[in-house]
């Protein structure tokens, strides 16, 4: 346990402290985020084609209430948070990389719906985006995290773990 | 999923519902002892720079002895106004409503008490956030000025390092690693935790002692 805590802590703030330098933010960060938009408004046009989407902000043009996609909506740190917790966790080089592309897709398909639910929230009413926005969507992203590393476990305990969890937790 | 983990899942968010509705109402009140600490250690750790702080509502509002003339910044007393600085508690408190659910959907002994011993430490954290909130605030708006009043402040790297983690991450994680910790000993973890044993891991961790 301890040795997973200083692995784990360690990996977070290394990673978290490499997230925030601006060489990174500028490569890296800034175009997966505006790639994010892209995708969030790729999703709603069909549905939606009064949306567009414009570098990191997406913008409905009938009432132009817009969204900015920022640092810390990207679910980045959730990734960085899972990535820290499978590299803690003693595995293969193959079950950590695994472990980590999937987490990762579920933690965006997750932000996904966080854009486009807020994108709609906030067009309906202010006080209800910013409460889900700064609140709730950051505790359902590490949620996720969450249940996403418990899978893993499962998988690295075996098939049998279904049926110890369900005789344990009776 | 298995259904422990579905039920587990499924009073987890029902308890989130529960727990984030009582925040709600009651944020101001548990942000009180955090605003009364972190006022307490501003005031005395950067006299030159804070007057004043305390909690209106869920805002945590700090009366500077610095003001501002034509966008210069000086002496409150020599430019006849005094800024003030106001955050958001709410941004570090809902790590409590966040572990109460999770604490409360698994079924442990000594329920309360070990709650209670989470939420110091909860608090301890949110101490440490508001006043990188603070710190953060002051740096943007005074610049320079801070760090010439102020004495053994971090550098601003580390400051805005701090300031990030504590509102990024620390909110979310800390509960889940307080829950985890707390949690340890009931059946649900450990059968997760025997992967790590399967996969090398050494459990140093004493058992829990009921002290009932």
């Amino acid at each position: 346990m301890s040795r997973f805590v200083t692995v784990f802590a360690i990996t977070l703030l290394a990673l978290f402290t490499l997230e925030m330098l601006d060489s990174v933010q500028q490569a890296v960060i800034q175009p997966f985020t505006g790639l994010l938009a892209t995708l969030s408004a790729s999703m709603i046009i069909p549905f939606d084609d009064a949306v567009v989407a414009s570098g990191r902000v997406i913008e409905h043009t009938t009432n132009q209430f817009a969204v900015s996609i920022e640092a810390g909506c990207n679910g980045v740190e959730a990734a960085i948070v899972l990535i820290a917790a499978v590299a803690a966790f003693p595995a293969t080089l193959w079950q950590k990389c695994g472990a980590i592309v999937v987490g990762f897709l579920a933690i965006q398909v997750m932000n996904l719906l966080r854009i486009i639910s807020l994108f709609y929230l906030g067009q309906w009413n202010l006080d209800i985006f910013t409460w889900t926005h700064l609140y709730l969507w950051p505790v359902l992203i590490m949620l996720d995290v969450l249940i996403v590393f418990i899978l893993y476990l499962r998988y690295l305990n075996g098939v049998d773990s279904d049926t110890a969890i369900d005789a344990a937790a009776a | 999923m298995n259904t422990a983990l579905t039920r587990f899942v499924a009073k987890l968010f029902a308890l989130l519902a529960v727990t984030f509705a009582l925040w709600h109402v009651t944020a101001s009140v548990l942000a009180a002892p955090v605003a009364l600490a972190t006022a307490a250690v501003l005031q005395w750790w950067l006299p030159g720079l804070v007057e004043q702080a305390y909690l209106e509502g869920t805002n945590f509002l700090v009366i500077t002895s610095i003001g501002e003339v034509d966008g210069q910044m000086m002496s409150a007393v020599a430019a006849g106004n005094q800024l003030q600085l106001s955050n958001e508690t709410r941004l570090l408190s809902y790590s409590v409503p966040f572990y109460a659910a999770l604490h409360f959907a698994t079924p442990m002994e000594n329920s309360i008490e070990r709650f209670t011993r989470a939420l110091i430490v909860l608090w301890l954290l949110m101490i440490v956030g508001l006043m990188a909130l603070v710190l953060k605030d002051m740096m943007l708006t005074f610049g320079e000025v801070m760090f010439s009043r102020g004495t053994l402040l971090p550098p601003p790297a580390a400051i805005a390092l701090t300031y990030q983690f504590s509102v990024l991450i620390v909110p979310t994680v800390a509960p889940l690693l307080l829950w985890a910790y707390t949690a340890k000993a009931t059946p649900l973890l450990n059968v997760l935790l025997a992967a790590a044993n399967k996969n090398g891991e050494v459990d140093d961790t004493p058992p829990p002692v009921n002290t009932d």
